[in-house]
């Protein structure tokens, strides 16, 4: 890391010589960087601190947990593709780990989107799995299959699919190298493209489970949607199909599970996550329902800070982060960013916060990580503490305590809305909005009014 | 313009810091004929020409042209021009076709001075180029002559060349030095030699008369192929027998050969809409089931997910296409496409909905109507089938261009080595009549045509009409029976021009002339709408006909020019018509498949002096 001298930009790269932000040249030997080095603990006035234990429940429920409509899908049979359809916190990475575990003996595949994820479901399954992102193990699959290389766009990661198409049409059938083992379990499988399943098939894998939420799609042009996945997954096509018919049965309509019940999140996030559900109406997977007997927690909050005001700016908050931190230290608190900027902002504030609070703190220092997923960073999920990731990155984690920082930044869209709707969603106990009040806030209008819902402190 | 397709030309230069670009409206029927790559088009103010379709933008299949492309013997696919529209703001939505300006000399109207692209010396937009003499400062207008040879090359005229030969006075278009005078504009000095202009240079005081014809440019450094072409391929070209210079109105500068065949069934009778159709007429979706050797799955779901229907569908209807869908293996020849059109109009068949090729028997009718008109026997027994054609579908190919009226023929690209041809779609309608063949071959037996035929086809032969029309005329030779059928459907475009509505110009013809094959179908084919209104095929029913085909064969007997017109021995481009004038067969070129060559009314009407029996009088001996 090389912190440019002119404009103040960290360059990851050691052996750059520019900056390449602003062009100047970098210093020859790569300084320590502020950012990612904790404070030296100031030594003057602390007390002396004392070590707490911070471990926090981290585990697959067992068997015996599962819900009636989580052991429907559970208890589906070895061999075949089913699609497992449901809302956030319903257990559909939970059934998919579960899947793994029984299917160890057949040495399955497990694929999901981002590396976080594939970290952290490795971190929660009980047993080892082999799980890679999805274009990682494609690529790999295709060459050891095929014996050629996967053919890419000018982005190198981005994969050509005309181009799979077209060799894989050229090959013997015969000459295709049987998988390792024809068993897949895929989460997330909404951000997959179409092109992908179809490919699947081609290269012999007969058994396939998908988990997938089409309200929780990442970049809706490259990913499939429930029609396209269920059209996929068909195995034998089928000849006469009448208009009326629902395109469901075009698939075997015992292979599509839903499930409906949320087990994340305390009733009161569960109650805002469903009003924004609302303004995404998509038709192709359900609202997570909640219901009475759900523990209940603090209601949501939507916090205003005020940079001009030494009361109440982010410092404050970021003061107020680490004290609760403090006080609940076998919670995880999870800070979403919607840019990588913010993040760095964040990070660098709850540091200069630690060094302000250390003298009021009960414990030890809470661990204050940065999250990157182009660092290959393996984050410790057991452990209690604060994760400052993007927005973009949470997706399938979850948080006791969930800050989603300075939401002014967000415009009101369907893309955002579906953003917020997967950040409120991975909140287990608490959640808060924050925001520069200064700013208006054009993303605020889809947000509840109700004061039970939300409640609203400007 | 009526019509609401229209095609656009830009032409993209730059005015200070702006580009502007004009649009020329040109449409579809014009873009494959006159207007087309090569040739000269007018706007308001500049004149234009089109570039090749190696630049153009973009272009789509056209489907169900298999039989026309085999009888045509064409190797390329065809696909249609892109289309643009102008919206209402005046701005043009679509692709459009490139093409630069060119002429690219622009000469003062006052003193003469010529400059070179002076447009692009332009610093306002809606200012007009003027002349750099400060004293003068007139507008510049392009000065309207080209160079070009029998090899399809066009190119500007080497004024400088022309005035110098090389001399030591070196070209400078940056300042114009050249003036080219009128000599008989007002004002200019009473010529001296019979020469209209005068070129002289500025700088070291050459002068020159010279008119049009004096292009003896034998140096090829001049010539690039054409005028949008940076390359100059004089090298692996034969030098050109011939180098003109002339002005861009003259006919001589641009000519299509017409290459047009009907749709008839099987491929007139494609449902559409079907995922049969719509597969095949999608080249991306289609093309990976094409190459593909084995039919995988990412394949057929590709093609599915595209077309929005199940994969059953489409192995479906990828088997129905490897087994040769549309055409199913049929063999066609060049010289067949007549044959199996004029099949086809006279077999009668049950259209169903939507098909492109609809017919409707009146012969039954036709017959009946003599127990009513009984002077007109002769004629009824005359033509043996009258077909109304309610609808048809013409598609017309671009195969090239050629220049000074030779047979080279330039192709779309120049270069020749594009995998298509532009070619569109017109739809239409027609009156379709065939003439008795035992008639026919009595009346052709007689003595009287043999100078006659004779003559023309000594004059035939060297013209270059024979390598455009071996369709129509098979191995050069002219029957008797095809000057009768020829001058007769001149006759009756010209009497329907004043009874179904339809300008002379918009109507076509096409021969029917072979070995007991004697039809004429007379239709209107328009791009851009489908169908027409119906007017011409009105003119089918029996008594409408009959009281045309009369009043036709009855102009036939005097023009207007008599006896001047029909004792003259020879008129027209190489001679080849006898008895036809403007006066009575001519029609608008457009309208006639041999540049209104090889016509005469005395094929039609006879002539008691040479011993030739009408036509009408034949059909008059076979009812006795």
């Amino acid at each position: 890391m090389k912190t440019c001298i002119a404009c103040g930009n960290r360059n990851n790269r050691d052996e750059a010589k520019w900056c390449y932000q602003c062009g100047n040249a970098l210093p020859a030997t790569a300084a320590a960087d502020p950012a990612m080095v904790k404070p030296s603990p100031v030594k003057a006035e602390t007390r002396p601190q004392q070590a707490v234990d911070r471990s926090r429940r981290f585990q697959l429920p067992r068997y015996e947990d599962l819900t009636k409509e989580q052991d429907l899908a559970y208890e589906l049979p070895k061999e075949g593709r089913y699609l497992l359809i449901g809302g956030p916190g319903t257990g559909k990475s939970v059934i998919a780990l579960l899947r793994l575990n029984t299917l160890s003996k057949n040495n399955p595949d497990f694929l999901a989107y981002n590396r976080l994820l594939i970290h952290y479901c490795k971190a929660l399954s009980p047993v080892l799995i082999s799980a890679s992102t999805w274009i990682t193990w494609f690529k790999q699959t295709f060459r050891r299959q095929t014996g050629k290389p996967c053919p890419t766009r000018d982005q190198m990661w981005e994969i050509d699919w005309a181009a799979v198409t077209e060799i894989i049409s050229q090959i013997d059938p015969k000459q295709i190298a049987p998988p390792a083992s024809p068993y897949l379990v895929i989460d997330e499988g909404q951000d997959m493209p179409k092109d992908f399943y179809w490919t699947l098939s081609d290269l012999g894998y007969e058994h396939i489970f998908v988990a997938a939420d089409f309200n929780q799609v990442l970049y809706p042009k490259k990913s499939s949607n429930r029609r396209g996945l269920i059209d996929a997954l068909e195995k034998k096509p089928r000849k006469v199909v009448t208009v009326d018919e629902p395109e469901e049965r075009l698939f075997d309509p015992e292979a599509i599970i839903e499930l409906h019940m949320n087990h994340r999140n305390p009733k009161s996030v569960a109650r805002l996550a469903a009003h924004i559900c609302k303004f995404l109406d998509n038709h192709q997977s359900p609202c997570t329902e909640f219901h009475d007997a759900m523990r209940d927690a603090a209601t949501p909050v939507l916090f205003g800070y005020d940079p001009q005001d030494p009361a109440r700016d982010r410092a404050t908050v970021c003061r107020s982060i680490i004290l609760t931190a403090d006080r609940n230290p076998r919670w995880l608190i999870g800070i979403l960013c919607f840019t990588k900027k913010l993040r760095d902002e964040y990070k660098q504030a709850l540091d200069d916060a630690l060094v302000e609070v250390r003298h009021r703190l009960d414990h030890n220092d809470p661990r204050i990580e940065l999250l990157d997923m182009n660092q290959g960073q393996e984050p410790d999920f057991t452990q209690g503490g604060i994760l400052v990731l993007t927005a973009q990155s949470c997706k399938g984690l979850e948080f006791d305590f969930v800050f989603v920082a300075d939401i002014d930044i967000y415009w009101n869209n369907t893309g955002n809305h579906q953003l917020f709707y997967v950040m409120v969603t991975r909140a287990m106990e608490r959640l808060v909005f924050l925001y520069d009040r200064t700013n208006p806030c054009p993303i605020a209008n889809m947000l509840p009014q109700d004061s039970n819902l939300l409640k609203r402190d400007h | 313009m009526a019509n609401p397709a229209i095609d656009a030309q830009c032409r993209a230069h730059r005015i200070g810091e702006i580009t502007v670009k004009e649009s020329i409206s040109v449409r579809f029927s014009h873009l494959l004929g006159f207007a087309g790559v090569g040739s000269i088009v007018r706007s308001e103010d500049w004149l234009y020409t089109l570039i090749d379709t190696s630049k153009w933008p973009q272009h789509s299949f056209l489907p169900y042209v298999e039989r026309v492309r085999l009888s045509l013997g064409i190797d390329e696919e065809l696909h249609e021009p892109p289309q643009a529209r102008l919206g209402q703001n005046g701005y043009v939505q679509g692709a459009t076709l490139p093409g630069i300006r060119f002429p690219s000399w622009m000469r003062c109207r006052k003193c003469g001075l010529m400059h070179w692209q002076w447009w692009n010396r332009v610093k306002e937009r809606d200012d007009w180029p003027r002349c750099s003499d400060s004293s003068c400062r007139t507008r510049l207008d392009q000065f309207p002559w080209v160079m070009i040879d029998s090899n399809g090359r066009m190119n500007d005229v080497p004024w400088h060349w022309l005035l110098h030969h090389g001399g030591p006075c070196k070209e400078d278009t940056g300042n114009p030095h050249l003036r080219l005078i009128d000599n008989r504009s007002a004002g200019a000095k009473p010529p001296g030699p019979s020469k209209r202009w005068t070129l002289s240079c500025k700088r070291c005081g050459a002068r020159r008369d010279l008119s049009e014809k004096d292009a003896e440019i034998d140096n090829p450094q001049f010539f690039r192929h054409q005028p949008w072409r940076s390359d100059n391929p004089t090298t692996d070209m034969d030098p050109a027998e011939e180098t003109q210079i002339v002005d861009v109105s003259d006919p001589r500068l641009y000519s299509v050969p017409s290459c047009s065949a009907l749709v008839i069934p099987p491929e007139s009778r494609i449902q559409r809409g079907s995922v049969l159709d719509r597969l095949y007429c999608n080249r991306n979706l289609l093309d990976p089931i094409r190459k593909a050797k084995h039919l995988t799955n990412a394949v057929i779901k590709q093609a599915a997910h595209g077309l929005n229907c199940t994969s059953g569908e489409i192995r479906e209807a990828a088997e129905e296409i490897d087994k040769g869908f549309p055409l199913y293996g049929q063999i066609f020849t060049p010289g067949q496409l007549l044959e199996d059109e004029f099949k086809a109009i006279v077999t009668p068949f049950d259209p169903a909905e939507g098909e492109d090729f609809v017919t409707f028997h009146r012969t039954t009718a036709w017959r009946q109507l003599a127990e009513h008109c009984a002077e007109q026997r002769q004629l009824i027994r005359l033509v043996d089938r009258l077909i109304e054609v309610k609808r048809l579908r013409e598609v017309r190919v671009f195969k090239g261009f050629s220049r000074l009226g030779v047979e080279t023929v330039v192709p779309p690209d120049i270069d020749g080595t594009a995998n298509w041809l532009p070619a569109i779609d017109l739809f239409g309608e027609g009156l379709f009549f065939s003439l008795d063949d035992t008639i026919l071959q009595v009346w052709e037996e007689q003595a009287g045509f043999a100078g006659r035929i004779e003559t023309l086809q000594r004059r035939y032969t060297p013209s270059g009409l024979p390598k455009r029309s071996e369709l129509w005329l098979p191995g050069g030779r002219i029957r008797p029976r095809f000057m009768l059928l020829h001058t007769l459907s001149h006759m009756l475009i010209r009497q329907i021009e004043a009874s179904a509505g339809y300008p002379a110009a918009s109507l076509k013809e096409r021969l029917y002339c072979g070995e007991s094959m004697a039809g004429i179908l007379i239709y209107v084919a328009v791009p851009d709408i489908v169908g027409s209104l119906g007017g011409l095929s009105e003119l089918s029913q029996p008594n409408r006909f009959l009281a045309l085909l009369a009043s036709t064969l009855e102009k036939a007997e005097w023009c207007s020019l008599d006896p001047v017109c029909s004792e003259h021995q020879g008129q027209g481009p190489f001679l080849l018509n006898f008895a036809a004038c403007h006066g009575c067969a001519l029609i608008p070129e457009p309208a006639c498949l041999f540049g209104n060559n090889l016509l005469d009314r005395t094929f039609v009407r006879g002539d008691e002096g040479l011993g030739i029996l009408s036509i009408a009088e034949q059909a008059r001996r076979s009812l006795a």
